[in-house]
This record gives structure tokens, sequence and C-alpha cells, in this order.
């Protein structure tokens, strides 16, 4: 941890709507590499977070940066494209397409094949789509070697635990720097999240070693086993930074959750 | 081996012509109640073979290993009907008005169906492209060919107008405006002198290809066709290029473009975070499909030597719309299917007229309960692989019928 770059900042961000301060003036930094876990209650303000820092929100306060780059105002895909990608808490997978419909839709960006050998040069875009499916093969292999089957399956058809893993691959299809995982493990049962731990340890393997991850979650044996370090947030404010054990000690953290 | 593509040939051979000859019959045949004893036949046949699993599967089966042999059936079958049907020239002409309707259901299918906008402008659009051949060809002398061009393009740049409602309304909004804009474009049209007004343009100088004149009967080793062969094998012609145009186009990264942006099936939010410049493809998909009805109301034009108010209306813009939403959203086989029938069941029916609008109110809402899919539902996209390594037994999304 010490020594590492940092790769990810935030200063001073702050998001209200009308009166309510959903995040307030929360300093964050991700270093290459690591895996930050951020806690919180509901309504803490960890999704309004998130999506500050893909550009889903205009920002009303403060800045962020990912590699010394300012991404302050920028938009959705224009993020996407300094290196930010994000999951969402409900799953906005397109049910009707199929797998690789949706892994594709990761992918499209690196794409060249558009109208003219759409229309006209089908061999290039054949070529194009060959490749493409033998890296939504990898990605899938990673997580569950079955789903390489199902490529071609409506995702109403694979189960909710493979929508999360395809989810994931989704937004590891984009190439990020930075990954914003948000509460992967939720309505999952405890085998389900049991399993997902060992997905996300698979996460950074081969190219993927040195991918920063922002985990939010509320099953605390996740963030033990998976993050290096944690932050926690209340009422929009950043109340606690450390590591799991340092954080979960913390009083004002307990008070939090579970009241006075 | 030998045996299985003789037998494939034979089952695809089979149910084409028995599915056309069916077709042609309904045509043909003037007295209702026997065209109702027809349709009744068949459909009840067609529901019997899809109950029973084994013929089903070999005729699917055959369908899917023989493809292309099927798509050249159909394509003769094309080319055969102005010869079956050389002694009934109002129903060529017909036919020749279901593909222009087909056109256009293609152009609504890719703003509707495949990216999620609501268009319910689309005669406005199919007006514009008619207007533009009317007026170039009236007052300019402008030759018909190069008209279906400038009225498609007319029809794109009026689309641009509507631009901003469509980057920053919602769907619903942007139906709206799109209802509002076919009713000024009525408006104007009804009351703009030199538009023609209430009386329209008439005399519009009929197709014709580089000096050749389609009122002239055509002859084709030696059986004489009447003139309106002429309309609808132009009419065939540029109708076979924009639908393999739009397969095309479905079965690639454009169409998988537009999926993502729909609202209705796709996630536009998701969308943008993965780095589609969402409103760029939306007006891709918006300016292809106007470019389509502008196409098709040129043709129509030339075809018909009138084009008048009456022909551009909010109504006519909800029966294309309705094309898509029977035919199959975002599904190019449902979508000619519907388009054709749009076209064919008034006409048939023309004896109980007044009650057209209440018949195609009840099939609408029947379909909504039974078949909300639609006809040909739409089915998975494999980009026309024609090998498939991993082969998944259902292609078409489970979900309510």
């Amino acid at each position: 941890m010490l020594g590492r770059e940092s790769l990810f900042q935030c200063e001073k961000l702050t998001k209200s709507f009308g009166g309510l301060k959903a995040v307030d003036g929360v300093d964050l930094s991700v270093s290459e590499g690591e895996i930050l876990g951020l806690i919180g209650p509901n309504g803490a303000g960890k999704t309004t977070l998130f999506n500050l820092i893909s550009g889903v929100y205009p920002v009303d306060g403060g800045s962020f940066s990912l590699g010394g780059e300012n991404l302050t105002g920028l938009l959705p895909h224009q993020i996407k494209k300094k290196g930010i990608s994000r999951t969402f808490q409900q799953s906005r997978l397109i049910l009707n397409l199929s797998v690789y419909d949706n892994l594709f839709m990761g992918m499209l960006e690196g794409f060249h094949s558009w109208f003219w050998d759409s229309l006209v040069f089908r061999s290039r875009f054949k070529k194009e789509l060959e490749k493409a499916i033998e890296k939504a093969n990898q990605l899938l292999n990673r997580f569950n070697a079955e789903l390489v089957g199902k490529g071609f399956l409506p995702v109403s058809e694979i189960s909710q635990i493979d929508r999360r893993r395809l989810e994931i691959c989704r937004a590891l299809a984009t190439r990020p720097d930075l990954l914003l995982l948000d509460e992967p493990s939720a309505g999952m049962s405890p085998e389900e999240s049991a399993e997902l731990m060992d997905d996300l340890r698979r996460v950074r393997e081969n190219e993927y070693r040195q991918l920063s991850i922002i985990l939010v979650e509320h099953d605390m044996a996740v963030i033990e086993s998976i993050t290096q370090r944690v932050i926690a947030l209340n009422y929009g404010k950043k109340i606690v930074e450390g590591t799991f054990e340092e954080v979960s000690r913390n009083e004002e953290l307990k008070e939090a959750y579970l009241g006075r | 081996m030998r045996n299985s593509l003789l037998r494939d040939l034979l089952v695809i051979l089979s149910c084409l012509v028995a599915s056309w000859a069916v077709f042609i019959a309904v045509l043909l045949v003037t007295n209702v109640f026997f065209v109702s004893v027809i349709l009744f036949l068949s459909v009840a046949v067609i529901y019997g073979l899809n109950r029973w699993e084994g013929v089903r599967a070999s005729i699917v089966q055959a369908f899917r290993r023989r493809g292309r042999f099927a798509l050249v059936c159909m394509i003769v079958i094309f080319l055969c009907l102005p010869f079956i049907l050389r002694s009934s020239p109002y129903w060529i002409l017909i036919l020749t008005l279901a593909i222009l309707w087909i056109i256009v259901a293609l152009g609504i299918n890719i703003q509707f169906g495949s990216a999620g906008i609501i268009n319910l402008g689309a005669a406005a659009f199919y007006g514009v492209g008619a207007y533009t051949a009317g007026m170039l060809s009236t007052k300019l002398g402008s030759p018909p060919l190069l008209n279906l061009l400038l009225g498609a393009v007319m029809s794109m740049i009026v689309g641009s107008l509507l631009f901003i409602p469509l980057l920053k309304t919602k769907s619903h909004y942007l139906a709206l405006v799109t209802i509002a804009f076919v009713m000024a474009f009525h408006n104007l049209l009804n009351n703009a002198e030199w538009l023609g007004g209430a009386q329209g343009i008439v005399g519009i100088p009929l197709m014709s290809v580089a000096g050749y004149s389609f009122t002239q009967e055509i002859t084709i080793w030696g059986v004489k066709l009447p003139s309106q062969a002429n309309f609808y094998y132009l009419a065939l012609l540029l109708g076979g290029l924009l639908g393999a145009a739009s397969w095309r186009l479905w079965n690639s990264w454009v169409g998988l473009t537009w999926n993502s942006l729909n609202e209705g099936t796709g996630d536009e939010l998701s969308a943008r975070c993965m780095g589609v410049a969402v409103g760029r493809w939306a007006m891709i998909a918006f300016t292809i499909g106007n470019f389509y009805a502008g196409l098709a109301g040129a043709f129509y034009s030339h075809m018909t030597s009138y084009i008048a108010p009456p022909d551009i209306t909010f109504y006519q813009s909800l029966l294309f719309l309705s094309a898509v939403i029977l035919g199959g959203i975002d599904s190019i086989p449902g979508v000619c299917l519907a388009a054709v029938l749009l076209v064919i069941l008034p006409e048939k029916l023309r004896a109980f007229q007044q009650y057209w609008v209440i018949f195609f109110g009840i099939i609408l809402v029947l379909m909504l309960i039974l078949r909300r899919k639609g006809l040909i539902p739409v089915r998975i996209r494999n980009y026309m692989r024609d090998i498939l390594p991993l082969a998944a037994t259902r292609r078409t999304p489970e979900g309510p019928d």
C-alpha cells in the first residue's frame, strides 16, 4: 500500500439534491492494484458517489481525477473512455439479448466494422466477430466455464449468479483501469455470496492484475475477505478509513449501523 | 445424407408452394365466405402443425439447414407472382403497395423496433417524400428515378427538424411531439396553395426509367404482363435491397448498438456508461428510418400520379407503427408479414369497409393479449453465422407470449 502510486483521487466531492447533501466533501483515493471497500448504512451516499464518479450525476463541488487527469464534468461515455467502468445495483443486463450481445456492448468502442463492413464487406465484419467471440469466451471462462456454451442464449435463461458474473464480465470487457462494483452480492444467499467472493478474486487474474476496484457492499464477509482498505460513509460524509479491523471497531460506524 | 438433403428440399418446396397457393387463392377468390373458409382452414393447419412436434421439428430443421435454398425459392416466387396474377392487374398494384408499406415498416422498425424511438409521425415523412417527388416532377420536370432519391433525402432533412426533441425528451414525450408534427404537416399541406392545397398535386408523371415508360405492357418469354408489373418489379428490387440492408444492419454492431439504447428492452444508462454515444445513434436510426419512408412515399407518387393531404394523416402513421407492433418488434420477417396483411386485408374486406377500423382495433387488442411477441417474434441475434459451434436449442427469448 505504501509507496504505490495513487491512481484515482476524489477531493471534497459534493452533491446536493435540493437541501439534502447526499455526498458531503468526500476525499478518497485508490492506488493502482488496490481493492477499496466502501461501506455505510443505506442512504449514506455510496451509490451517489458512484454516480458522480461515473459521470451520471454532475458534480456540485470538488473534483476527481484518474491517473492525474481531471475527470470532473465529463459525461458517462467520456469517463468510460478514460478508464472507469461500473456495475449497477439492480441488474442492467438486457434480458432479451444473448449473453454474447450483452458482452459485446462493452466492446463496441473497440470495433471497427460499422456500416460499410456490415452492409458490403461482410467478411471483414465476420473476422472481427470471431475475435470478439473469442475474447468474450475468455472472460466468461474465467468465472464459469459453462457460460461459454451458453453464449447465444438469452440472458433471461441463465441463473442469477451467472447474470452477476456476466455484468462483471461486461464491465471488464471495457478494459478499465478502475472498476466500480455496486453491491454485487445484493439478493444472494450465503452460498452464492461465497461463490461471488471467489469470482471477485478471479477478476484480477492475468491482464487485470493491476486493476483497481472500489467495492460497495453490505455483506461484511465479502468486504473482510476481498478488500485491502475500507472507507465508511454516513450521511454523505466519510467517517472512518482504514483496514477492515480498524474500521469495524469504530464507534461512530457501529452507531450508524446499529443505532445508539 | 443425400436422403436428408432431398427430404429437406421437398419439405421446403411443399411448405412454400402450399402457403403461396393459399395466398393467391385468398387474393383471387371473391366470395367472402370461401375466403373466410380458406383462411380458417390454413390457420387451423398451421396451428395443428405447430403442435405436432415431429412435423414441426422437421420443417424448422429443413428451413434452417437449407436457408439459402428457401431464400432462392422465395425470390423465384416473388418474380413469378405477376405471371400468376396477370389477369388481375389490380392485385399486382396492391402487392406493389404492400411492398411500399414493407419499406416504410422496415424504416419504422429501425426507429422503434431496434432503437426504441416512438415515431408516430411516420406518415409525415412518407408524405415529404411523396410531395417532393410530386413537386419536383410537375414543376421542374425532374426524372422519376432521381425523385425517389431526392424524396428520401428530403425526408431525412425534414427529420432533422425533430433532432432536438429526439435528444432532449423521453420516449413518451417524443411520441407526442411526433403526433403534433404529423398533424401540423397535414394542416400545412391542406392550406399551402403552393403545395396544391386540399386538392394536392395532380398529373404527376408515372414512373419511367431512362425513357422507358412504366405505362407499357411488358412481354416476358411470350407472356404479356399488365403495365402494373413494371411498378411491381421496380418496387421488388428496391424493397429487396432495402430489406437486405435492414437485415444486415440488424445482424451487426449497428443493430446491437441500437438495441442497447432502446429504453424498452435495452438500457440507455448502462449503454452510456459503456461508451455508446446514445444521442448520435438515436439520430442515425431516426434518419435512416425516415429515408426508407421518404423513398416509399416518392415511389407512391409516381405510381398513383396523384398525392393529396388525406393520404397523410395520424391514422396512417398509426398503421405503419402497428405493422411493427403486430409483426414483432425488431423482427424483420414479422414486420414484412404484418405490413402485407395490413394492406391486403382491408382490400379483401372492402365489403365491410366501415367496419375495418373496428376489426383492426379488435385484432390489435387480441394480438397484444394473446401473442404480445408479434406474428414472428424476434430471434436471438447470431450475426448470420453459418456454422454455430454451440447450438442453442431455443433461440427465441422467453417471456410472456
